[in-house]
């Protein structure tokens, strides 16, 4: 059903199909959990069918239960991003969460097996302990993306309970720094050109001469203009700066 | 539904599919 009115654009079905994609996604990666603690229960590896003598069978259903975990967990995945893109932006980023949850929980396995192996295997396993610490440390790092960035943890847009740290979330910090910036430059380009005044005044051996104050004004030009295309400045603030430059250098010519 | 806060059930039933999940994937490895 489609609640138009209180600004929804987005029915049951779709809330439903999100909530599915999550438990899906859930079940996948509990499974890979299992499988690979049973994995690691026999050794680290196994193998099953071919015509080799096999020394180490998997354990269970693992040899097939594990890759149809997988595919399942990306497709729930999948799904959970398509839906949740539906119901707004928090909610499709938590799928963003599922790359912290596999890594930390692979990793614990590695970690929990290498200080403490199965039967037959001696003292700490390096081999494993290795693996462990990369995979906490890959799946923590993208995890303080999803602290909230000192703002509350309401978000204004109403609909969604969570304020994550995306990019462009503090878009006026980012607007005062471009002014600052701005500001900054048109008062650079004030002291370049008065310096230069000041040289031409000076000496008649330090003039600096026509030519070379051109070039300083190019090179000024090119400066901003990079700045502009670099998305630094925006069109108006690229603008002001560079009437500021062209007005000094008037000055300093006229 | 109300639309005072129709984030908080939604917060709810995503914490309630992961719960049924990881119960589904614990009984599926085992049982298969």
């Amino acid at each position: 059903m489609k609640d138009s009115a209180a600004g929804r654009n987005y029915g049951y079905l779709d809330v439903a199909l999100f909530l599915v994609g999550i438990a899906g996604l859930a079940a996948s990666l509990t499974i890979l959990w299992l499988g690979m603690r049973a994995v690691l229960g026999v050794g680290g590896f196994c193998a099953e069918g071919g015509p080799y003598v096999i020394a180490h069978h998997c354990p269970g259903s693992t040899a097939w239960l594990i890759p149809v975990a997988v595919f399942a967990g990306l497709g729930s995945a999948g799904l959970m991003g398509w839906e949740g893109s539906k119901l707004g932006s928090p909610w499709a980023a938590l799928i963003g969460l599922a790359w912290p949850a596999l890594f930390i929980s692979l990793g614990w396995n590695f970690l929990e097996f290498a200080f403490f192996p199965p039967e037959g295997m001696a003292g700490i396993q390096i081999g494993w302990l290795i693996p462990g610490v990369l995979f906490v440390i890959m799946g923590a790092v993208p995890l303080i993306g999803f602290m909230p960035g000192g703002k509350s943890w309401k978000s204004d847009a109403g609909d969604a309970t969570f304020a994550f740290a995306t990019p462009g979330a503090d878009d006026d910090a980012v607007r005062k720094q471009r002014a600052r910036l701005a500001t900054d430059l048109a008062a650079y380009a004030h002291e370049e050109a008065a310096s230069a005044q000041h040289a031409d005044e000076g000496s008649p051996a330090e003039q600096t001469g026509e030519g070379s104050t051109d070039d300083d004004l190019v090179t000024k030009l090119q400066r901003l203009d990079a700045l502009h295309r670099s998305g630094s400045l925006t069109y108006d603030e690229f603008h002001k700066a560079k009437q500021a430059v062209l007005d000094e250098a008037g000055k300093t010519n006229g | 539904m109300g639309s005072a806060a129709p984030g908080r059930w939604l917060a709810v039933a995503v914490i309630l599919a992961v719960v049924i999940g990881i119960g589904i994937g614990y009984w599926l490895f085992n049982a298969l």
